[in-house]
């Protein structure tokens, strides 16, 4: 089967969120826990290839790897229903189980050093596959394995790989709470520049906005990981849907992509969701038209990413893709969109033609929703920026007093200098430029000297 | 009461005894009550007797009444029976045998059971083979018998002119000469010899009602008329002239009939002749009426009866005359017609407000149904047609092809659908016969329809009246709804079920109009290759081994095999310097009943996948650059000199594919799924065949043309290939920068091995030079890659807005909507 996905989950972070995910595939394709296929999964239309492949007995085998440097969570997987789910030549745990201290530098060398063992397996998997389209990677940025081995592997990937693509789920942490891990601006930073140089495409989960959605949206006080991760999960699944249900367009991940990331660096997406429910929510149902679900999917508080308001800057969407699903007509779709732009309800770029895409995609037919239309968006926003120039202030803050280095000092990297990090502030200052660029009439020309 | 005297031979009761017995076939109860009523009825006749005048000609008239009143035929028969009576001699009572019978008849209708007196009716029957020496019979034979009249008086004519004043003589023993006694004696009558007898006057008309010239008459030169001799019509009186001129219309009319009949005998079709034979009954009861004048006319006036005139004879003839000239003009009206088209001119004059008229028609009309009744009966029932004259409306032509059957086998003849079938009706017929043969032959179903009987019962129960007749063709018409339905049904019930037309339309929208992405998708990908050669160096087997590969590892491979089995590869014929996108297409055989629906199609769809395979090379295109462009960035990071000429290539990309995301959006979800919506919707609501044909029809029309293959997209179609063709342009320019690149990538990273490895030992001048060389010629060619781009996409662009431009002013409202789609951020400034 052409276009499989490989998903490497990486770290506490990466785990759990990945571990939701196939909780959700494994439920919309019909998959128990036992990777076998339930008898009422007969009707067929869903690919099942792109994310599993089948073993000699037929049971259904996801293409994951799970990477950890402690094994907390991964032990939690591997006690849970799911355990045998896992092809368990899949599972890395690092021997020393001390975990990365939540030090990207810790976590980067660990994985290079780790490198050979996981590349085992990496390649294992790739090989056993016809056609390899990609790699999705599940982490966060600002602890210390997702981040440290995270970025590490990335870079190996894009070595390894040149042809592959690479996506990350990346988890940005939440800044309304005060982090116990000190050094996150810099694991942060570090991270952004591999993300930027290394991934093909990177979609934004920041814990800021899905906090604040738990509680203002869903309304729940004090969210739990498992609460945020079901948010995680949805995404994850449905903006893959047109991968796993094949139907006219989208349906490899270039294809997806494609529209959506103009030039190669500004690949960084906001997503949202919408009608948000939780199992408590169940009473609050409204009629879901698509014109409602495309117009509050434009809302800035059902984005997926907490992205300051400025009223003045001239941030507009550079790309826009809705992946709408349930009972659509088309004609409803295209009366839609004739309605946000006489309202101009969305600012496109000024540089080139940018539009709405919509891809209607089929839904799981084994999972019963309250809602009769749901839309995801993955955008392609200038306002993006806003998250890495925060992460430029706070590190800035940081690296002014010369804060929490010495971690960072024991290890290779950064033993004789600290030149790495500022190459990575270099790397994300560019980007931040970048983006601001594109905000403007001459970004055709950005760059031409 | 003196009729029972002549019958001297056996004694009376006797006679009656056997009568009766032989009427009660011997059953002794029944023949006793017979032979009480017979005496009875004798020993009372003398005072009924009373009532009923002596006068043969009255008794005639109630008898007739009677008769009429009962049945037209008996009273036909009656007037047959009577003139046979009035031949001959044996019956030398003849007024007395009538008046008995007529009393009889009366008294029957009060106490006797009907059945005795039909058998009574033949007693005169039993008579009449010895009395009679012209036998006339019924239907066919009348008019050879008339002919044989004819005859009679032509010889009667004869001996007449030869001896108008000679007596003949008594010793004669032919009926007609013995007539001649009789009749002699009046003519003698006309005192004035210049003047024309009535008599004479009257006869000739009587030769001139059958179309014979007589003595004053003569045929009118060139028409069908008769006008009056001028020589012999001199002495005519005024009074004469006049009524024989009145007269002389019934001839014409007669005539001008018998013409009609003996022109469109031999090639006028059954309808037609049916029409023959109703005017041939029409005019052998004329005969009668006039064979009633001639003996008039030859009655003794002597004997109490009054002398026949012109007037008498007017009144005679009169009934027929209203009839005849009905008859007459509605042979005009169907003159040079037939089949259907002769019953629509004939039931043109069912709404005429002459009751004669209506009456008429309705006669001639119900004859001429009839034909057309079986037919429709047959083809109903059957579907067969046997309709040697091309008469009725359901035609039939030579063909053979399945598919072309329901399409073109049969069809309405316009011209020849009566006018009391509606146009509606007339395809309902058309369809129900034509979907029964497409079971048989087609679908080879042999099922008894359902309905059918139903149908059957209908064309026992009624006749060819109920085609026209308002009350009961309410009946036909709910009934022929009803088989309509039932049958049509059948055939979408076999075509939905047993034929899989759902699984096909499904598969065809799969396939050929690309709904199953991922098979396409990798379809696309594993072709490149192949169809990146010339036409004429690509074999269909490399193509069919791709296309099997593909369905193995895509969702295809689920399909049933049936539905795999049907898809193949095609490619068209190719001209010099086609390449194989040109020629490459999918195909999907449907053969079977539901190929009467695709298979006329097959071209269409053809032509759509070209389309949307074209479109879908283009995504594939693109998508392929922007892999590349991404792989580029990353590998060749560290060659700045590139950034900017990629950038340049990345917004062009980017525009590309919008361009083509937005287009390919708008063919497959708002055309294609829209159209297959409404499609689908229709089909389930389709009552017959040509309602599925229809919605399929429809929905590949609006396919086409929402994807710019109609003829009046011809130059927005045109356009968007040049746009295509500037996709494959850049295409070529990224690959040749990528190449370019490569090479310099590998140089550059060989030169600094050189300077930073680890046994670098730097450059020698000479090695500078060329590598200065080489960095300047690479950059040369950035920059001429650079211009290409930059002109590429200023022309590029001028394409896109003129193409917005003709979106925007086409009358078609989805393209105006699909050109603001295209600019949704007013990148495009278009007015």
């Amino acid at each position: 089967m052409p276009c499989e996905m490989i998903t490497l989950q990486l770290g506490q972070c990466g785990n759990q969120i990945g571990f939701e995910f196939w909780k959700r595939l494994c439920a919309e394709h019909g998959i128990n826990p036992e990777g076998i296929l339930e008898d009422f999964a007969t009707e067929g239309i869903d690919r099942k290839d792109v994310f599993f492949y089948q073993a000699d007995d037929e049971h259904y085998i996801p293409r994951a790897v799970l990477l950890d440097l402690e094994p907390r969570v991964i032990n939690t997987i591997l006690n849970s229903p799911y355990s045998k789910l896992y092809n368990q030549e899949n599972v890395f745990l690092s021997k020393n189980g001390g975990g990365a201290g939540n030090n990207w530098a810790s976590g980067y060398s660990q994985g290079e050093k780790l490198n050979e063992e996981i590349f085992d397996i990496i390649d294992r998997e790739a090989d056993g596959s016809d056609s390899l389209e990609g790699f999705v990677l599940c982490h966060s940025i600002a602890g210390g394995t997702g981040s440290g081995m995270g970025s590490n592997i990335l870079e190996k990937l894009s070595d390894r790989f040149p042809k592959k693509l690479v996506q990350t789920y990346s988890v940005f942490p939440n800044l309304d709470e005060i982090s116990d891990v000190v050094v996150q601006p810099y694991n942060s930073l570090l991270t952004l520049k591999r993300l930027t140089e290394s991934a093909d495409s990177v979609v934004v989960l920041d814990n800021t906005a899905l906090n604040r959605i738990a509680a203002d949206r869903l309304r729940i006080q004090n969210p739990t990981f498992t609460q945020i991760n079901s948010l995680v999960s949805t995404i994850m699944s449905v903006s893959t849907t047109t991968l796993r249900y094949p139907s006219y367009m989208n349906n490899d991940l270039m294809g997806l992509l494609a529209p959506l990331i103009p030039t190669p660096r500004l690949h960084y997406l906001m997503t949202g969701y919408t009608p948000l429910s939780t199992d408590t929510d169940e009473v609050n149902v409204r009629k879901t038209t698509v014109l409602d679900v495309m117009r509050r999917l434009l809302q800035p508080k059902n984005m997926m990413v907490s992205t300051s308001q400025d009223r003045n800057s001239q941030h507009c969407f550079i790309s826009i893709l809705n992946i709408i699903q349930g009972e659509v007509d088309p004609t409803q779709v295209h009366k839609s969109l004739q309605r946000i732009r006489e309202r101009k309800l969305a600012q496109f770029i000024p540089w080139g033609p940018a539009s709405i895409q919509v891809a209607l995609s089929r839904k799981s037919p084994y999972i019963q929703t309250a809602h009769r239309v749901s839309g995801l968006m993955l955008a392609n926003h200038t306002n993006i920026s806003s998250l890495f120039d925060r992460a430029l202030v706070q590190y800035d803050k940081l690296r002014k007093r010369e804060a929490f280095l010495d971690q960072f000092r024991k290890e290779e990297m950064f033993k004789d200098n600290l030149d790495e990090l500022d190459s990575s502030r270099e790397v994300v200052q560019d980007l931040v430029d970048e983006y601001t660029a594109a905000t403007r009439e001459d970004y055709c020309t950005w760059g031409q000297n | 009461m003196n009729s029972s005297t002549s019958l001297d031979s056996t004694s009376v009761p006797d006679l009656i005894l056997q009568l009766c017995n032989h009427f009660a076939k011997h059953a002794p109860d029944l023949s006793a009550n017979l032979c009480k009523t017979a005496f009875n009825y004798l020993s009372t006749s003398s005072a009924m007797g009373c009532d009923v005048p002596s006068d043969e000609q009255y008794v005639v008239v109630h008898i007739r009444q009677l008769l009429s009143q009962q049945s037209q035929e008996s009273a036909e028969r009656f007037e047959l029976l009577y003139s046979n009576m009035c031949k001959t001699n044996v019956l030398q009572n003849r007024r007395s045998v009538l008046r008995f019978l007529l009393k009889l008849a009366q008294k029957s209708q009060r106490e006797l059971k009907w059945s005795t007196l039909e058998s009574l009716d033949k007693f005169p029957a039993t008579t009449r083979p010895k009395s009679s020496q012209l036998s006339l019979t019924k239907g066919t034979n009348s008019q050879e018998s008339i002919h044989s009249i004819f005859q009679g008086q032509s010889i009667f004519k004869s001996v007449q002119s030869s001896c108008t004043n000679i007596p003949s003589s008594r010793t004669t023993t032919s009926a007609w000469s013995s007539r001649v006694d009789f009749e002699t004696g009046p003519s003698q009558l006309s005192t004035d010899l210049n003047l024309v007898s009535e008599r004479d006057l009257l006869q000739d008309i009587i030769y001139s009602f059958q179309g014979i010239e007589g003595r004053y008459l003569r045929k009118e030169v060139g028409g069908v008329g008769f006008v009056i001799d001028p020589k012999s019509g001199k002495n005519f009186t005024p009074i004469q002239r006049g009524l024989v001129e009145r007269l002389l219309g019934m001839s014409f009319l007669h005539n001008q009939l018998k013409q009609y009949c003996d022109s469109n005998d031999e090639h006028g079709g059954v309808i037609c002749l049916a029409l023959i034979a109703t005017l041939r009954d029409e005019l052998s009861s004329y005969y009668r009426t006039i064979a009633l004048l001639q003996t008039a006319l030859r009655k003794n006036p002597c004997l109490d009866q009054p002398q026949m005139t012109l007037h008498k004879a007017l009144v005679y003839i009169h009934e027929h005359r209203v009839r005849f000239e009905w008859l007459a003009y509605i042979a005009e009206q169907c003159n040079e017609k037939k089949g259907g088209a002769l019953i629509t001119a004939v039931h043109g004059f069912l709404q005429h407000g002459s009751k004669c008229a209506q009456e008429v028609s309705e006669k001639v009309l119900t004859a001429v149904c009839k034909p057309l009744y079986v037919m429709l009966s047959r083809w109903l029932l059957d579907g067969e047609i046997n309709d040697p004259c091309n008469e009725f409306f359901v035609e039939a032509r030579d063909i053979t092809a399945a598919e072309r059957l329901w399409h073109d086998k049969y069809h309405v003849r316009k011209a020849m659908v009566p006018s009391f079938i509606t146009m509606d009706q007339a395809k309902k017929i058309l369809a129900t016969g034509k979907s029964i043969n497409f079971l048989r032959q087609i679908c080879k179903d042999s099922g008894q329809m359902g309905e059918r009987d139903v149908l059957q019962k209908l064309s026992r129960t009624t006749s060819a009246e109920s085609l026209f007749s308002p009350e009961q063709s309410l009946e036909f018409d709910s009934t022929l709804d009803k088989v309509y339905k039932e049958t049509s049904l059948r055939v979408l019930d076999l075509l939905k079920n047993k034929y899989r037309l759902y699984e096909h339309l499904q598969s065809l929208r799969r396939y050929l109009l690309l709904g199953q992405g991922d098979f396409i998708r990798h379809l696309l990908e594993l072709l490149v290759p192949e169809l990146n050669k010339p036409a004429q160096e690509i074999y269909g087997h490399t193509l069919s081994a791709i296309l099997e590969s593909a369905i193995r590892v895509t969702n295809a491979q689920f399909e049933d095999e049936d539905t795999l089995q049907r898809l193949n590869v095609s490619f068209m014929g190719h001209s010099q310097g086609d390449t194989g996108w040109d020629v490459f297409s999918l195909v999907y055989i449907v053969d079977g009943p539901v190929g009467t629906i695709f298979q006329p199609t097959m071209t269409i769809y053809q032509c759509l996948f070209g389309a949307l395979w074209k479109a879908k090379r283009m995504e594939f295109v693109l998508a392929n650059m922007r892999k590349q462009q991404i792989t580029m960035a990353k590998r060749f990071r560290k060659i700045k000199e590139l950034k900017p000429v990629m950038h340049v290539i990345h917004i062009l990309t980017s525009e590309m594919i919008h361009f083509l995301h937005q287009t390919q959006y708008y063919f497959l979800f708002e055309v294609l799924e829209c159209s297959w919506a409404e499609m689908l919707r229709r089909v389930n609501q389709a009552e017959c065949l040509d309602d599925i044909i229809n919605a399929h029809n429809i929905f590949l029309s609006s396919v086409q043309c929402g994807v710019l293959l109609d003829e009046s997209s011809r130059v927005l179609f045109s356009q968007l290939r040049s746009i295509y063709n500037f996709i494959l342009t850049l295409e070529g320019h990224q690959e040749a920068l990528n190449e370019a690149a490569e090479k310099e990538y590998e140089a550059y990273m060989q030169i600094m091995n050189r300077i930073d490895g680890p046994d670098a030992y730097g450059l020698t001048t000479e090695e500078e030079i060329v590598a200065k060389a080489r960095v300047e010629n690479f950059h040369q060619f950035l920059n001429s890659i650079r211009t290409k781009v930059k002109h590429l996409a200023q022309t590029y662009e001028q394409f896109v807005k003129k193409y917005l431009i003709l979106l925007s002013s086409s009358s078609n409202m989805n393209l105006q909507l699909l050109s603001v789609r295209l600019s949704f951020n007013d990148y495009y400034k278009i007015i």
